[in-house]
């Protein structure tokens, strides 16, 4: 595996920097110290990874012992050069390595029960990302070798992840089929995508910002995976061409996991984001932001109104409920390989 | 109730579902602030350095941004990072949903850099059609700029009771509300 260097890092950092008449040495200089000297700081984002351009900002990571912190970036203009600086907590960082020695010691999927936890996990993984590619411009010995374990844990994290969204986004792709054409087919283009990202990943391709797909695979030199990539770019505007378009991703999809061995994975679903149920009589709305909704009419008067949320089952298991509910936008999908 | 300045008269639209009017201007203009416009300047900036993938993708991602945001005008919902049922074409219309496809399809299926550049302005006329919708008299200035960002923040202050009184998710990112 060639994961990228801290020399080749520093390297497009310098370049880019010089085209703005700065140099790497005036960037601690843009770390506010109001919140106290940073234990480490990082420089990251695409422009050290070499998929920079002259609009691209330079993203600073700061991570300072104070707990009265957000994760709210802080902008600086130097010479027309943006700078976007983020402060982390120590107190965050610090549960992180042995997290990740745990999610990896699981098995071929992240284990992601809810919404909440996708959205935990992909938070996590955002800012982590920035710090395992990231290049340290000054920090603490202790905090220098916290980034390096760091790296040394981070593939097999950042290939899980893509796996496991892989498999969550080609099931969706499988029942909205039958719903949305136009949704299927996006969501099968979406599910290769991820798929030839944890093929990246497992290449040494390890940046998360899944907007540089294209590139990576130009820079791997996968010419044929290109190829497809271009095909997936290309959406269908109707449901024949989408019915076309999903059967020919769903192929390369195949090709593509055929040698992960992925489980057949249990479906969790449960209430999207903003649903709520309103109630009258016999009656059960269940709606989503007050857009939405299914209603539910009980068939007598002491009969139970409910619906089947949430509902752990596979594919094969889904009833129409299921799809009506899935078809009004009211539910998040949850992949496990183990049932809960 | 009076409408304007009291000078030109403004003509009344009737909308019939107040909600998701609310939907389209509040999820709308924090889109086009904070990602259709940085996704336009990355487009530019992308062929400047001749990384054509990404400009696929990027173009290919300002459709459907736009389109999303169309479909709170019809049956779409808003937005939920990770939700893989969404359905960014919820309700819109056949021919519109070709119409913004087509736009970025200049870049999307380019042959190389140079016509990718020349495919940049449709994609522009795609989204300054979703800025004349937003209500915008011009082109807002970027938010990655000194001189967008004060001009974002007080439509945001705008935004935020609309937001709240049509009881819709807040678009704003909740670490925002707790800045220090």
């Amino acid at each position: 595996m060639t994961v990228i260097s801290d020399a080749v890092m520093r390297r497009h950092l310098d370049e880019f920097l010089d085209g703005h008449g700065l140099t790497v040495s005036d960037i601690p200089s843009e770390v506010d110290r109001s919140l106290g000297e940073p234990v480490l700081v990082v420089a990251s984002g695409s422009v050290l990874q070499g998929f920079g351009n002259p609009s691209s900002d330079v993203d600073l990571y700061a991570v300072v012992d104070r707990e009265s912190i957000t994760d709210f970036p802080m902008n600086t203009y130097r010479d027309g050069l943006h700078f976007d600086i983020t402060f982390l907590k120590v107190s965050w960082l610090s549960g992180q390595l042995d997290a990740l020695r745990t999610a990896t010691k699981a098995g071929t999927l992240l284990v992601l029960p809810d919404r909440e936890s996708w959205k935990a996990e992909h938070r996590r993984l955002t800012q982590l990302n920035r710090l395992a590619l990231g290049l340290a411009l000054s920090g603490r010995d202790e905090w220098r070798g916290w980034q390096a374990e760091l790296r040394r844990l981070w593939p097999r994290q950042l290939t899980t992840w893509w796996k496991t969204e892989a498999v969550r986004y080609r099931t969706a792709a499988t029942v909205l089929e039958d719903i949305h054409p136009l949704a299927a087919a996006l969501r099968h283009g979406d599910a290769y995508l991820r798929a030839l990202s944890a093929l990246c990943a497992e290449a040494g391709e390890l940046y998360f910002m899944d907007k540089w797909l294209g590139s990576k695979l130009c820079r791997l030199g996968w010419d044929d995976l290109v190829e497809r990539f271009r095909a997936v770019m290309a959406l269908p505007a109707d449901a024949r061409g989408a019915v076309e378009y999903s059967a020919r991703i769903a192929g390369w999809y195949a090709e593509a996991i055929a040698a992960w061995d992925l489980p057949e994975p249990w479906l969790v679903l449960h209430p999207a984001d903003g649903v709520r149920e309103w109630r009258a009589n016999r009656k059960l709305l269940v709606q989503r932001y007050g857009l939405r909704g299914v209603e539910f009419v009980a068939e007598h008067e002491k009969q139970a109104t409910s619906y089947d949320l949430p509902w752990t089952g596979r594919l094969a298991d889904l009833t129409d409920e299921h799809r009506t509910l899935i078809r009004e936008g009211l539910v998040w999908l949850s992949v496990l390989e183990d049932r809960p | 109730m009076a409408v304007g300045a009291g000078g030109q008269a403004v003509t009344p639209r009737v909308v019939t579902e107040p909600r998701r009017w609310a939907a389209f201007h509040t999820s709308g203009v924090y889109s086009l602030l904070m990602g259709i416009q940085a996704a336009q300047e990355d487009l530019v900036g992308v062929l400047e350095r001749g990384h054509l993938e990404m400009a696929r993708q990027t173009a290919r991602k300002i459709a459907l941004m736009c389109l999303e945001l169309r479909s709170l005008l019809h049956d779409g919902l808003p937005d939920d990072d990770g939700d893989v049922f969404a359905n960014p074409f919820a309700g819109v219309p056949d021919e519109e949903v070709a119409s913004a496809l087509e736009a970025a399809a200049g870049v999307v299926r380019a042959a190389d850099v140079a016509s990718a550049r020349s495919g940049i302005e449709a994609v522009d006329e795609l989204v300054a059609a979703l800025v004349r919708d937003l209500g915008y008299a011009g082109v807002p200035p970027s938010i990655r700029t000194p001189a967008g960002l004060y001009p974002a923040l007080r439509t945001t202050r705008q935004l935020l009771p609309v937001n709240k009184e049509a009881h819709l998710p807040l678009v704003f990112e909740a670490s925002w509300l707790t800045a220090p």
